[in-house]
């Protein structure tokens, strides 16, 4: 694992550098450098993407000439910066330089929102530290092509038998986790996760503090709160799949065109925003069309403006990132199954009105359900528009025209896919509007007119931002306790109840003989499919005593007995309706205690409902004391 | 005065605009706290995760066939109480195979290649099939390799 946050750490430092090197000379790197690493994280696993996926295709052990390579290129851009640093003294444009309530408040939201940001992606990842069905079936896949196959990989792209696996998808989430592994020697779904959250957490830090850079701290912390408050995004983001890496460089894109705008003179900034695009063509087939539609609008953008200058600086950021994706294309990669599939013979589909029907229902309900929100939330990110009275400039519209196409263009290929129409939708549309997602919240970020003072607080004496400072530290630990507090009660996997006795945590968790643990708001509960066994845990070396308590059903009347090492703890007649029951002092010895449950009646269905399974009976909502 | 109540009240407006936008922010990262299930701790382990549990399965044989070397083809035999059960857990099986045992490539196309690995998780293998094959190495967890009688 050393190896792997070392080899993230390379990318990290080498995309860090390439930004900086890229970015615009009226802004101070040193002021700027929590943005550089934000936006070096993608640049730079892109960027070491593309040269082992080079090396790859030369070497039987691409992680040597890869590690030189990335030597060279990180000293080289080292030298560079640190000769354009002697050579100009650089400013910033924007500086805060105070903090007001409303920060404050915003930034307690922002960082209690990346505790449990953190929390459920960890949670997310012990789940299913393979990845989802995705990840492991197509990224970690072609991942282990590269590390497995070595510089044969690229012949295992031509059995038809591993279609099912996507070997025409491009390549840099593969490439990035294959990196990790052959820097370590080995492989580690620990490795394929820990890309997988790098892009997550980049996303997020990208937005908050590009925003902040551009909007002021309130408004960042705003876009952070809504992006951390899609719970889609936070469970997508472990699951090792291409998604949320495209939605990076998707927003990378998108903050860089808002950044070209406000620096129109550089010429760093065009060829880092047209890499990112590029590195989104290198990441998903959908990059691609999104590489397009922003290379077409911001040339035009370009053309009308007459900065055409610009649109050749975009042109070699986009070709450096579009040479090993037309390589792999062209050469590599087997045909797309939906272009392949008939694409072109669909053209009478554009005209089919029970397509369009079914694509914007399809879109109607993806565009409110897909970030899983408990409270949509549209209509309270349409009220700041509302109130602040916002106009659009170019600086909006850019970015706004790119995701509107970007959107058009998805309909057109659910128009025109070979495939079931019904199971394309409900199988991509998801994942397609979360590449949007964090551009989207951006540009909502971007059109808020703020008032002066959020955009740039006032400055007020020293003796009161400490005090708030101190305020905001001290209310944010308390919040921080309560959180892991209420967290520690939560019941686990499989838990039926749980409870602190002498100041450890003892868990009662369903053993054998159960049809898994059912859950509604707060009540936990579990049906028998006979008779069963609980395990209790109890940590530590010493011995403790315990009360159980707990509601028992069942579908018809029965006895029901509870036994610990054959000493009958229980014995009651459990009816068909939720009735109380206490057992009290159990002595558990350290370690796991198995309670057996018996019932003198086989298991029945029940008649009430259409149910094929046999139930025993039913324990509800236990309290461990 | 008239003004400065305007931009005053306009400023009110837009803080508690924002005020709902972090209620509701706050709603979600509640709710998807929630919705997110702790793994069980201390002396309990989690059961292993399907793909882990075939590549643990498989581990043994992708080590003997690791000679294969460029990627090659050979058979595949799924389990034929799995593929009775007409549920797509057959075509799990055999996708998670595949993911244990890349570079090895698996056809389901058995019959065309003198290897096959037989997957049986719960059945046996068919009597039938021992006409033309014969067990060349029997693996834990029920995984066979086996290779055809009379090489084609």
């Amino acid at each position: 694992m050393i190896v792997a946050l070392a080899a993230a750490a390379s990318a990290l430092v080498l995309g860090a550098l390439a930004v900086a090197s890229l970015w615009p000379r009226q802004r101070s790197l040193i002021n700027d450098w929590v943005l550089l690493l934000a936006w070096g994280m993608g640049v730079g696993l892109g960027g070491t993407s593309i040269l082992f996926f080079f090396n790859s295709l030369v070497f039987a052990d691409p992680s040597i000439p890869s590690a030189i390579q990335e030597t060279i290129c990180t000293t080289g851009l080292s030298l560079f910066l640190w000769r354009r640093r002697r050579s100009k003294p650089l400013s910033n444009d924007y500086v805060i330089s105070g903090f007001s309530w409303a920060v404050l408040c915003s930034a307690t939201l922002a960082f209690q929102a990346i505790l449990v940001g953190a929390l459920v992606v960890f949670r997310s990842y012990a789940l299913e530290s393979h990845g989802g069905w995705d990840g492991w079936a197509i990224w970690t896949m072609h991942a282990r092509f590269f590390f497995r196959a070595r510089e044969h990989w690229p012949e295992l792209l031509t059995y038809s038998t591993l279609a099912w696996t996507h070997t025409d998808y491009p390549l840099l989430v593969s490439a990035s986790v294959a990196r990790v592994w052959s820097f370590a020697g080995e492989e580690s779904s620990s490795g394929a996760a820990l890309i997988s959250i790098l892009f997550g957490v980049s996303t997020l830090a990208l937005l908050m503090v590009s925003i902040g850079k551009l909007k002021g701290a309130l408004i960042a912390c705003m876009g952070g709160a809504l992006l951390i408050g899609t719970p889609t995004f936070l469970s997508v983001t472990p699951i090792q799949c291409a998604d949320i890496p495209l939605g990076l460089y998707v927003l990378s894109t998108i903050a860089g065109m808002a950044y070209c705008d406000r620096y129109p003179d550089s010429r760093g900034m065009p060829i880092l925003t047209g890499l990112c695009a590029g590195e989104a063509a290198w990441t998903k087939n959908e990059g691609i069309l999104f590489a397009l539609i922003a290379t077409v609008v911001w040339l035009a953008v370009s053309w009308v403006s007459g900065s055409r200058r610009s649109s050749l600086y975009w042109l070699v950021g986009l070709s450096l990132a579009m040479i090993p994706v037309a390589i792999f294309k062209v050469g590599l990669a087997p045909a797309n199954d939906i272009v392949s599939g008939g694409t072109w013979h669909q053209l009478g589909n554009l005209m089919n009105p029970q397509r369009h029907v079914l694509i914007l229902s399809a879109f109607r309900r993806d565009v409110l359900s897909f970030g899983s929100w408990s409270v949509v939330p549209y209509m309270a990110m349409a009220l700041p528009l509302v109130v602040g009275r916002g106009r659009l400039g170019s600086q909006q519209w850019t970015p706004i025209a790119v995701i509107l196409l970007l959107a058009a263009g998805y309909y057109a290929v659910y128009l025109l896919t070979p495939w079931d129409l019904q199971w394309h939708l409900d199988s991509s549309l998801v994942r397609l509007l979360l590449h949007i997602w964090p551009a989207t919240i951006f540009v909502w970020c971007l059109i808020i007119s703020t008032p002066v003072e959020a955009m740039s607080p006032t400055i007020r004496p020293a003796k009161s931002q400490r005090t708030r400072l101190i305020s905001f530290a001290l209310v944010n630990a308390s919040l921080a306790l309560g959180f892991f507090w209420s967290v520690n009660q939560q019941l686990a996997r499989d838990e039926l109840g749980a409870g602190y006795v002498k100041g450890k945590r003892i868990s009662v968790l369903l053993d054998q003989g159960w049809y898994g643990q059912e859950t509604h708001g707060k009540r936990v509960w579990s049906w028998s499919r006979g008779n069963a066994t609980l395990v209790v845990n109890v940590p530590g070396k010493t011995p403790v005593s315990v009360n159980l308590k707990f509601g028992a059903v069942s579908v018809v009347p029965r006895k029901l007995r509870l036994v610990l090492s054959g000493r009958v703890l229980l014995s009651t007649q459990v009816e068909s309706t939720l009735q109380p029951i206490s057992v009290e002092n159990i002595n558990l010895e350290p370690g796991l205690n198995t309670i057996e449950l018996q019932t003198d009646l086989p298991p029945v269905k029940s008649p009430r409902t259409n149910d094929e399974r046999e139930f025993g009976f039913a324990l509800h909502s236990m309290k461990v004391n | 005065m008239k003004r400065l109540r305007d931009t005053s009240f306009r400023q009110l407006a837009w803080y508690l605009s924002l005020l709902i936008v972090a209620a509701v922010s706050a709603l979600n990262i509640s709710g998807s706290l929630e919705r997110s299930i702790p793994s069980p701790s201390g002396l309990i382990k989690p059961p292993l995760e399907a793909v882990a549990e075939v590549d643990e399965r498989f581990a043994e044989l992708r080590k003997d066939l690791s000679i294969i070397h460029p990627p090659d083809v050979i058979g595949y035999i799924g389990d034929p109480t799995v593929a009775a059960s007409k549920t797509t857990s057959e075509v799990q099986e055999y996708y998670q195979a595949q993911f244990a045992m890349i570079p090895v490539v698996l056809d389901q196309n058995f019959e065309a290649y003198n290897w096959a690995v037989a997957n049986l998780r719960k059945g046996k293998l068919d009597q039938q099939l021992l006409m033309d094959w014969e067990i060349h190495t029997r693996y834990e967890n029920s995984v066979l390799l086996l290779k055809r009688k009379a090489p084609r």
